[in-house]
Order: structure tokens, then sequence, then C-alpha cells
């Protein structure tokens, strides 16, 4: 791990991050930013950045996916892979629990089909039913998501963002509106903000 | 599944998720998984699941590899470290087949 310094970076030390933007990473197809929760690791010699530190990750894929799952902005394909990764399951045994047909899956996944919206509301259904206590941390109600109105990509310009403030309490992960320079937090909410733990 | 030599640091990391689970991602980890398409449920999968394949312990911690499927069949071999002070797994490196 060399350097233009020539030095070996060793001396680690560890910093709040705030703004990560962690959607590579949760290989999320919309942008999520971490507003605390993350550290930052870097060089005390040289300042250079060298990894993350992500305090309940498997907490932070079940709020991301079920946060998705619970806005009304209709998912295309690579965020109903996204949320069929986010549960680890195997195309063909989303497929099996959504009476779908394996094929018809994958043509949605690859948005060469729509996903209609029957089958749309019953993968939201999945996802919160697979974080169920995220889900009633969070505060959703699982039945909203089955009579919701999805809103057609059409309509709406803008795309999905995730603003999420991390916090930690008794060592567990929270979630946090936080003040987002748009004031548009968790903009799925319709209620306002989710439930706060804090 | 292949059965592992390294039965103590495999329960170990197929628990530690469940305990304490704090994850550090080397950045050069976070680059591989950024062009390999590999996400963190993927690599938490492996981490959780998968055959440790070799392990060396240290006064440090242990050195691991790991290796596992995805949910489309992609192996993954995920490299890491544990820390023996920090309680804290460290992931170095990522290698997914195409
Ligand atoms: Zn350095
Ligand atoms: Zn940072």
């Amino acid at each position: 791990m060399g350097n233009q310094s020539g030095h070996k970076c060793s001396e680690m030390h560890v910093r709040e991050c705030v703004g990560f933007d962690a959607s590579h990473l949760l290989g999320a197809p919309f942008p999520v930013t971490l507003y605390g929760g993350v550290g930052e690791k870097y060089c005390g010699k040289c300042g250079a950045v060298k990894g993350h530190i992500i305090k309940d990750p498997m907490e932070l894929i079940a709020m991301v996916a079920v946060l998705r799952a619970c806005d009304d902005m209709k998912l295309n394909g690579s965020e109903v892979k996204f949320l069929r990764k986010s549960m680890s399951y195997k195309a063909k045994d989303l497929a099996h629990k959504l009476d779908l047909d394996p094929a018809h899956l994958s043509r949605i996944e690859n948005d060469k089909k729509p996903m209609s919206l029957v089958y749309e509301k019953l993968l939201r259904a999945a996802v919160c039913l697979k974080f169920i206590e995220t889900a009633k941390f969070i505060g959703v109600d699982v039945s909203h998501v089955l009579s919701m109105n999805i809103t057609s990509a059409k309509c709406v310009s803008k795309i999905f963002d995730l603003h999420l403030c991390l916090v930690e309490k008794d060592n567990v992960l929270r979630l946090k509106s936080h003040g987002a320079a748009d004031g548009d937090l968790v903009r799925s909410w319709e209620g306002g903000d989710p439930k706060l733990a804090i | 599944m292949e059965r592992t030599k390294y039965k103590d640091e495999q329960l170990w990391l197929h628990e530690y998720f469940d305990y304490i689970g704090i994850l550090d991602v080397d950045l050069d980890a976070q680059i591989q998984m950024t062009h390999s398409g590999t996400s963190l449920p993927e690599v938490l999968d492996v981490l959780r699941n998968g055959t440790v394949v070799c392990a060396e312990r240290d006064y440090n911690g242990c050195e691991f590899t790991v290796k596992g499927r995805n949910c489309d069949g992609k192996d993954i071999i995920v490299r890491g470290v544990f820390h023996a002070d920090m309680s804290m797994v460290r992931v170095v490196a990522i290698e997914k087949t195409r």
C-alpha cells in the first residue's frame, strides 16, 4: 500500500464519515447517503482514506430494502433485482414465492417487461415480511404496501434518494431523520417521519 | 457445501454478524466490489454461510479466506482479517467468478 510520499500506510485512525455514499456498496440503483453510523479509516501520516467501518451492515441492508419497498415510486428492473439480492433469494426462489414464471422475472429484472402492479405489491410485501423486525421498527404497515398507489416513473422526474441518519443506540443501528438540504428525507413517508427510537 | 478444516474460525465467522456485526471494508475491497458488481448483501452471505478455506492465526488476530456462492450462482472469495482485540471483521479483498 505505497503512495506518493513513499511510506507504507499503517497508522490507521478512524473518524466519523458524514455523507457516505453507500449505493455502490449496497448495490442500490438509487442514491443512498448515510449520515452517521459509518466510520472512515484514514492513514495518520498522509491522511489517505483507506476504508469504511459499518456498524450494523445487516440492519442497514434491511432498512434500505424496506424503505425502497415502501416508497410508492414504481420499481424498475434493477430495483427489483436489488430487492431480491437484499433478501438473498435466487431468481427462481423469488419467482416461486411470487408465483411468477422465472423467465418472466428475468425479463422484468432486465427491463424487458414491466412488473405488473399485483406482483410488484407482492414483492414489496415480501421485502417487509422478510425484514419484519426492521419494518416494525420503522413503523411500516405491511397492509399499506398491498394497497398503496404506485406512482408511475413517467410521472416523476425525481430519482429515489435516501438520506439516512444512522445512530447507535444500545449497540444497534437506528434510523433517524436527517435534515437534508431539500428537507426531503425519507421521501416515501406519507405519514411524515418514520418512528424514531431516539 | 464442502467441509472446512477450520471449524473454529468458520463457526465464529458464521455467528459473528448475529451478535456483533461491525464490518470494516478496505477501500481496495470496495473498489473490487464495484468492478465485479458484488454488493454487500452478497459479501455478508459469503461470510455468514461460506466455507473457510484458509485461516492463519497470530497475535493480531486471524487472517482468513472464505468461499461461497451468491444467489446468482457465482462463486465469491472474500479475504479478511479478524482483529483479536477489536472484535471486528475487516474485509481486505473480494473476488468473483464471471
Ligand atoms: Zn499514509
Ligand atoms: Zn468518507
